[in-house]
This record gives structure tokens, sequence and C-alpha cells, in this order.
């Protein structure tokens, strides 16, 4: 990975620095950290060659992907704020700039939308959100709850096994419809208390019900870092019912939400 | 309750699928780089992120433990 030119450059993030600098903390694989700035913006970097990183050796991967968040921990601390880039960000050189020039006429090029992003963001961290549920526990609650399931139940217990097997079909169908109705109206339920107490949030629309442990909501959340304790307030709420399970992670630089007006790729 | 930030797993999610990318011709193209082996990418498909990770091991026992009181009454 480091061998061969050094013509290209990764880039970690960008902060609001007007000045060239070289940084104390070391970059993945040992490289020398420095910015380069456009105005009083600047692109974080280390040279690098023209090949992305890639390995197939996990402990490799997860040992430059540290590397890369530790750089923006430094960075936070310093600046306090960041656009962070995806690993893997990496400027190469043309045939008539260099790779440098080209971070540079990126910048100036994305001045605004870097400058606004800064802005918005200023003094606001991501935390993620996981809430899994319990298959099983929620399909007591809903047994409990609802009056048609236990019906059922009961009248397939006083049949005859022909009859019962078709019914515990129909049995079964209106169990799935029913978890379906109930895991919509707790998501909106969770959905807006978190809302409430948010600056920005976004679902992954992901819910997948045949896990054995699937997940019901998947969020990123943008706030002002202190505002993370009412955050966990409302999620330990969540997380005090047994059939819920709630992962909170943070604070992660706003990954989710800086976004250079579509130039972001996703 | 606390967030945490003591898994990988958790910075793995945001770091190679968020932050700011460039669509533009100045980069090189990852895309379709198959930049990770097999066991990290069935770690980010989920469920076995949990497993591995021991989150579901209390749940999981609380839940036999509700099972089976159920059947033996």
């Amino acid at each position: 990975m480091t061998s061969g030119n050094q013509c290209s450059l990764y880039m970690y993030g960008i902060v609001r620095e007007s000045s060239r600098r070289s940084f104390e903390t070391e970059g993945i694989e040992g490289s020398n950290v420095f910015s380069i700035p456009e105005r009083d913006v600047a692109a974080v970097t280390h040279k690098c060659g023209d090949e992305p990183y890639q390995s197939k050796e996990d402990s490799v991967v997860k040992g430059w992907v540290k590397k890369h968040q530790e750089v923006l921990d430094k960075l936070i601390n310093e600046y306090g704020d960041l656009l962070p880039s995806r690993f893997n960000t990496i400027f190469h050189s043309t045939d008539e700039r260099s790779a440098e020039e080209v971070v540079r006429q990126w910048l100036a090029d994305n001045y605004q939308s870097v400058s606004d992003q800064l802005d918005d963001l200023a003094g606001k961290k991501e935390y993620g959100v996981i809430i899994y549920y319990n298959k099983s526990l929620a399909a007591e609650e809903i047994a409990e709850e609802s009056s048609e399931v236990a019906e059922m139940e009961e009248r397939i217990e006083e049949m005859s096994s022909g009859r019962a097997y078709m019914y515990k079909q129909k049995l079964s169908k209106l169990r799935r419809q029913k978890l379906s109705e109930w895991l919509d109206s707790r998501e909106q339920e969770f959905l807006a208390e978190i809302s409430n107490v948010v600056s920005e949030v976004q679902a992954e629309d992901l819910r997948s019900k045949d896990e054995d442990f699937p997940v019901m909501l998947k969020l990123s959340c943008l706030l002002d870092s202190e505002c993370e304790d009412v955050l966990g307030e409302v999620l330990e709420e969540i997380n005090e019912e047994s059939k819920f399970n709630v992962r909170f992670t943070g604070p992660w630089p706003p990954f989710s939400f800086a976004d250079l007006g579509g130039a972001n790729g996703r | 309750m606390e967030p945490e930030r003591d898994e990988l797993i958790d910075l793995l999610d945001r770091i190679l699928e968020k932050g700011v990318i460039l669509n533009a011709d100045l980069i090189i193209g990852i895309g379709e780089i198959p930049l990770i082996g097999l066991d990290l990418r069935l770690a980010l498909a989920g469920i076995k992120t949990m497993l591995d990770y021991g989150l579901w091991e209390d749940w999981d026992k609380a839940h036999r433990a509700v099972a089976s009181q159920r059947e033996e009454g």
C-alpha cells in the first residue's frame, strides 16, 4: 500500500483552518498528517499511493479504520467540529495538476457548501440508536392485547385435528399481521419521542421480521452534545421494556449528516 | 442510558458507509472493490455481530426463562 509513488492524497475530513499545518498525530500506516487550506477551510490529508486501501485481512482493515477514527478524534479535540470523510476518500493527481492542486480546486469549487455545513453542524455530534425487539415477547404481548388472537387460539383447541390445521394457518397469518401493526405503531411512537429531543434524525429502512433478533429501528441522530443525557433518558425508558433492547452509541463525527449539496454520493 | 463507543462494529458501520465522499472524477473509485474480508462483511450484516459481541446473551437467557416457566405453568 505504501509502496510506489505517493502522489495521491487520502482525506480524513475537513476543518475550519486557514493555514497549512503538519499534525503531531500519525495517520494510517504511520503517515504524516497535514492540512491543505483554501481560504478558511482545510482538507486534512496524508500522502498515499494511487490505490485504495484494501485487504482481505479483517485485522488489517480494522487497524486502518481505527486509525482513521483516531485522527478524526484528535481533530475534534482541537477544532470542535469537522466534516468527516468516508474511509478511502483519495484524491489523485491528473496530467495537468498535482493531487494537492486538485484538493485545493475542489475546496475552492465547493467552498460555500463546505463552509455552510461546518456552520450548520457546529457544536453538534452524531449518535447511533438501534432498537431491537424480541419476537417471542412481542408475540406474547400481542396475544394478551388482541382478543381476536386469543379467541382463535381457544377455538383451535376445541377443533378436530384436520380442521385445526387449517385454522392454525389462519392464526399464523393473523399473528403476522398483528405483529406488523404492532411494530408500525411502536416504531412511530419511538420515532416521535426521539425526534422531540434531537436536532435531526435519519432512519434506515431495514426492518426485518424474520431474524431471531430483529431490528425495529436504526437511527442516526444529530444533537448538541449537551443534550446527550436527554436522549439517553428517552432510550432508557424504551430499554426498560423487556421486549426491547436499545443500543446507543456515540458521540461520532457527523458521518450521516455531512452532505455537500449532493456531492455525497449516497 | 449512556452512549457507548467501544465496539468497532459501530464505527465500521459509519466510516465505511457514510461520511463525505466525492463522486467527481477527482477520486479513486471504491464502490466495486471488495475492501474487506468475509467475516467483517457478515459482522456488518447484523446478527452475527450481536451474537459475537454477546449483546443478546442476557436477553436470550431471560427470554428462555420466561418460556420455560410458561411451559411448566
